[in-house]
């Protein structure tokens, strides 16, 4: 009950009409900024929000669809903008890889140019699981309609495929790109709009039932999640 | 079984950005909050797209969860019902689909956090029913359902700002009555 007693009743009933939400856009957002400097408003607020959860038992548990979580953490976190320090940290782990396997990429290219003559990519992504169990490389061209891959390391599950998908930049939406075929070392077609978003993008790939994802999202765990880098 | 002070301890870690204990808060508290959502939205399509919201908000403003007093289960509640209230005053026009109401129910509270739960339930129901005819229900109405100032006044047939004024009346009546 601390804090909330020096306010006035005007700004208690107001500070309860908000917890239900009842205000009109304008108050709530006038009622939002006031929260900021006024730390009695948010205690009354806290009051009201904790004497009004106390009906929370009347919001009955419904398991969600299982395919929803692993949407929901493929969306968030393949964001390249990390906001958290182990993101950071995270992410210097991925740099790290990064080099390390550049030495890799370097051999590749001189694959590409030995084994399919005319192909020089000039978008790459080292797809190393954090286990370092998976290890796939994808290489793109410039004005190609498919995606090279090779499979360094890792193998898929017994009935389970490995699923591709494509942030084009800036959204936070993922495409499939199709199940990652199981060979060494193939090639992957692409729509003319997901060719088109290779660059800037990032890659993902979680791990499926056998043929892919029935649903058009990620349903399994996210294995994944790898920044296109420009060669 | 997941006691309130785990939930607290999965925030704190997912504030500092670990995955793994984002995965367990997920499993733990989901289906609770697709519950509000779907309460509120009374919308398979809605309620899911809410909860994506849901938690990428909790993913984000989870750092900050331990400097501001909340007991877990009411600020991860307060997220999900303001967000999807948030929705459903967006939506144009209101969609009910009866037929959509999922039958897959989870378990309830934990017994610990049920007896908590029955004791200061039975303080706000007493409150509650302290009020004037009807005014409990304006109040269940507006934090169960989402009802606003407009549908309440509506199902009382008085004008808005009646309503409002008797609501706030019995706020402050029942917030009295709360700190007895």
């Amino acid at each position: 009950m601390s804090g909330s007693t020096d306010i006035d009743k005007d700004d208690f009933a107001l500070a309860g009409e908000y917890a239900l939400h009842l205000l009109d856009a304008d108050e709530r957002a006038a009622f939002d900024q006031r929260l900021l400097n006024e730390p009695a408003l948010r205690a009354a607020l806290r009051e009201w929000d904790e004497d009004f959860a106390t009906m929370a038992d009347e919001f009955e548990p419904i398991t969600p669809p299982e395919h929803l979580k692993a949407k929901i953490e493929l969306e968030m976190f393949a964001a390249n903008t990390p906001s958290h320090g182990v993101s950071a940290h995270f992410w210097s782990i991925r740099r790290f890889i990064a080099s390390a396997v550049a030495v890799a990429a370097l051999v590749m290219i001189g694959f590409y140019s030995y084994n399919l003559n005319r192909f020089s990519p000039t978008q790459v992504a080292d797809m190393v699981t954090a286990d370092e169990t998976l290890f796939i490389h994808a290489g793109y061209q410039a004005g190609d309609d498919e995606l090279h891959f090779i499979r360094h390391k890792g193998t898929t599950g017994e009935g389970r495929s490995l699923e591709l998908w494509l942030f084009p930049a800036g959204e936070s939406v993922a495409v499939s790109l199709g199940v990652i075929p199981e060979q060494e070392r193939g090639v992957i077609p692409l729509a003319a709009e997901h060719a088109a978003a290779i660059k800037g993008g990032t890659l993902a790939i979680s791990d499926e039932p056998l043929g892919g994802s029935p649903t058009g999202q990620a349903t399994g765990p996210v294995l994944v999640v790898t920044p296109i880098t420009d060669l | 079984m997941t006691t309130v002070s785990d939930i607290e301890n999965m925030i704190a870690r997912v504030g500092i950005g670990d995955r793994n204990a984002f995965s367990l808060l997920y499993d733990a508290t989901s289906a609770k909050l697709f519950g509000v959502c779907l309460r509120i939205l009374n919308n398979r399509a809605d309620a899911e797209e809410a909860l994506q919201e849901v938690f990428v908000r909790i993913w984000q403003k989870s750092s900050s969860y331990s400097a501001n007093g909340y007991s877990p289960m009411t600020w991860l509640i307060t997220l999900a019902r303001n967000l999807a209230i948030d929705k459903l005053r967006a939506r144009k026009a209101p969609t009910t689909d009866i037929d959509d109401v999922p039958d897959l129910r989870d378990q309830g509270p934990t017994p610990e956090a049920a007896a908590i739960a029955s004791s200061e339930r039975a303080q706000i129901d007493t409150c509650l029913n302290e009020l004037d005819d009807g005014h409990a229900d304006a109040v269940r109405g507006a934090y169960l359902n989402g009802d606003s100032y407009q549908e309440l006044a509506d199902r009382f047939d008085v004008p808005i700002n009646t309503m409002r004024t008797w609501l706030r009346r019995s706020l402050l009546k029942l917030k009295e009555c709360l700190s007895k």
